[in-house]
């Protein structure tokens, strides 16, 4: 566990999203950490640290972004990262007192960008482990993704309508988010009708790429004029950024990850009211929901079928702004953004009845993170 | 059978001394791959550590040509260059080890109805324009 936790989340902030970029990154950037600033009720001139994320090289000029938030204090200033793993980089920034207040901020600004796997043009050939695999077609990430899910429904016999209802379920919730992509509902016909992506992977088992950026503020204190406002974070952990899901065991690594923090926090799977669970693909989902003992995988399937177990309004909670499916593609930021919002007690008309504690996850369950959330009131 | 995907443009593999005993075996019909000096455990082609007990003895093997369908998808667009669609990636399991525990990526030969999890399959390799070696395709015995 890292040394210095609780942490305190004391502020949110967030641009509205996009389907066509319609800012520049640094535009972004300084809107959603001013918003969430603002939110804290913290001044510019506080902030020592500051983490932006992007997923697009070059990446924005953190520098120039500094400068435009008239930021001066900032000693901090590492780039990258992702959701869960990226909010541990920070603590750790914080409990070895290279900054008091940091904000991490999420930018995505080249919606229809992909990660083309590389080929030599002019001799056909593909070096490193990817010769292994492109060779044989296998070059994107929701191929991977494909292998994966087919395997995981065979081996607990899940049907393509339990992951639909999901979809569902989450763009209900998306209707509820004045922020989310989506503004339409989403019927399980719709889902089934959805065209084929990468057989078995439908068109909206996929997230949704999207423009904006989203922000959150990181304090070793909760802001003293307002602590109920704050949310601690009890645990965070690191993930795995290199293994590859698809030809790692499954979940070893957060299994042992999970066990230690409910062992440490004294906790179990019973006490989680919210569940913000990263679902770059749906079926991320329920896998996350196995591996953190939420549902056994033979009843995983079921469970995710019936809309009274995952709704805002039902026993846990799960993806109450969307999710990346239907909010859009942060990364992992959308749901920490949510998590804080819900536990605030902020969650307007998507509010979860018992905003007490909540599980945050990002990535593959194989190699992803996980952050255990705590309301301050 | 069905009709593979390769073309005189589709990728093939930089052979270089650290992978060409896999695709040589490939060559001539065998599947060779990294096994453990200390533990025995198979790994994958591109591993440097053992997968159980992360010793880096690891040494080329060759294996059987059976294997166990592990799991695929379906792709159905012109997505990677000079690979025509649809094709079925498969992800096997070679005999000698517990399921899943190395997983083979190559392609499959199998009519998209008999596909299912645990299938047995053999290891074809086939040819493809413009390479002196083969690539790993799996179909029913």
């Amino acid at each position: 566990m890292i040394p210095g936790l609780p942490i305190h989340i004391v502020g949110i902030g967030t641009t509205p999203l996009s389907k066509r970029s319609e800012q520049s990154d640094e535009d972004l950037v300084v809107a959603a950490v001013s918003a969430a600033l603002a939110d804290a009720g913290i001044g510019h001139e506080r902030m020592t640290g500051l983490n932006v994320q992007s997923h697009h090289d070059p990446g924005p000029d953190v520098a120039a972004i500094v400068r435009t938030l008239g930021a001066d204090s900032v000693s901090w200033a590492p780039t990258g990262g992702i959701g869960v793993p990226g909010m541990t980089r920070a603590i750790r920034a914080i409990a070895a007192d290279r900054a008091d207040v940091i904000v991490v901020c999420k930018v995505m600004n080249t919606a229809t960008a992909l990660n083309r796997p590389t080929v030599d043009e002019n001799n056909r050939k593909v070096s490193g482990r990817d010769q292994f695999e492109l060779p044989y077609g296998l070059g994107y990430t929701v191929q991977r993704a494909a292998l994966v899910q087919r395997r995981w429904m065979s081996s607990r016999a899940v049907t393509p309508e339990q992951l639909g209802m999901l979809c569902s379920v989450q763009r209900d919730h998306a209707l509820l988010n004045d922020n989310a992509i989506f503004k339409t509902p989403l019927s399980l016909d719709d889902y089934l009708a959805g065209r084929t992506i990468c057989d078995p992977i439908r068109l909206f088992d996929c997230d949704m790429p999207i423009n904006g950026a989203y922000a959150y503020v990181l304090s070793s204190n909760p802001d003293p004029a307002a602590p109920q406002r704050a949310v601690r974070v009890l645990a965070s952990t690191d993930g795995d950024g290199d293994a590859m899901p698809h030809i790692r065991p499954e979940g070893v690594g957060v299994r042992s990850d999970v066990a230690r923090i409910y062992a440490e926090l004294g906790i179990g799977p019973d006490s989680l009211t919210a569940l913000m669970l990263y679902d770059g693909f749906s079926y991320l989902v329920p896998q996350w929901m196995e591996a953190l003992g939420i549902v056994e995988p033979e009843d995983v399937g079921a469970y995710i079928g019936d809309a009274a177990n995952i709704r805002f309004d039902g026993a846990t909670p799960v993806n109450t702004h969307g999710g990346q499916l239907s909010e859009g593609r942060m990364h992992g930021a959308g749901h920490i953004v949510e998590a804080v919002r819900q536990l605030r007690g902020e969650g307007g008309a998507r509010q979860i009845a018992r905003p007490s504690r909540a599980a945050v996850t990002t990535a593959f369950p194989a190699t992803g993170g996980v952050a255990i959330l705590e309301a301050n009131r | 059978m069905t009709a593979l995907p390769f073309s005189a443009h589709s990728p093939l593999p930089d052979v270089d001394e650290s992978t060409a005993p896999h695709w040589d075996g490939l060559d001539r019909g065998r599947l060779v791959l990294r096994r453990c000096g200390v533990c025995g455990s198979l790994n994958h082609p591109v591993a440097q550590l053992c997968r159980v007990c992360e010793s880096p003895d690891l040494s080329w093997h060759e294996v059987s040509t059976r294997v166990t369908l592990f799991s695929w998808a379906i792709e159905g667009r012109a997505i990677i260059p000079g690979l025509t669609p649809p094709f079925v990636i498969g992800q096997v399991t070679p005999e000698e080890c517990g399921e899943g525990e190395v997983r083979l990526i190559g392609l499959l030969d199998v009519a998209h109805s008999d596909l299912e999890i645990g299938l047995p399959l053999t290891l074809r390799p086939a040819q493809v324009p413009g390479f002196d070696k083969r690539l790993a395709v799996y179909a029913r015995e």
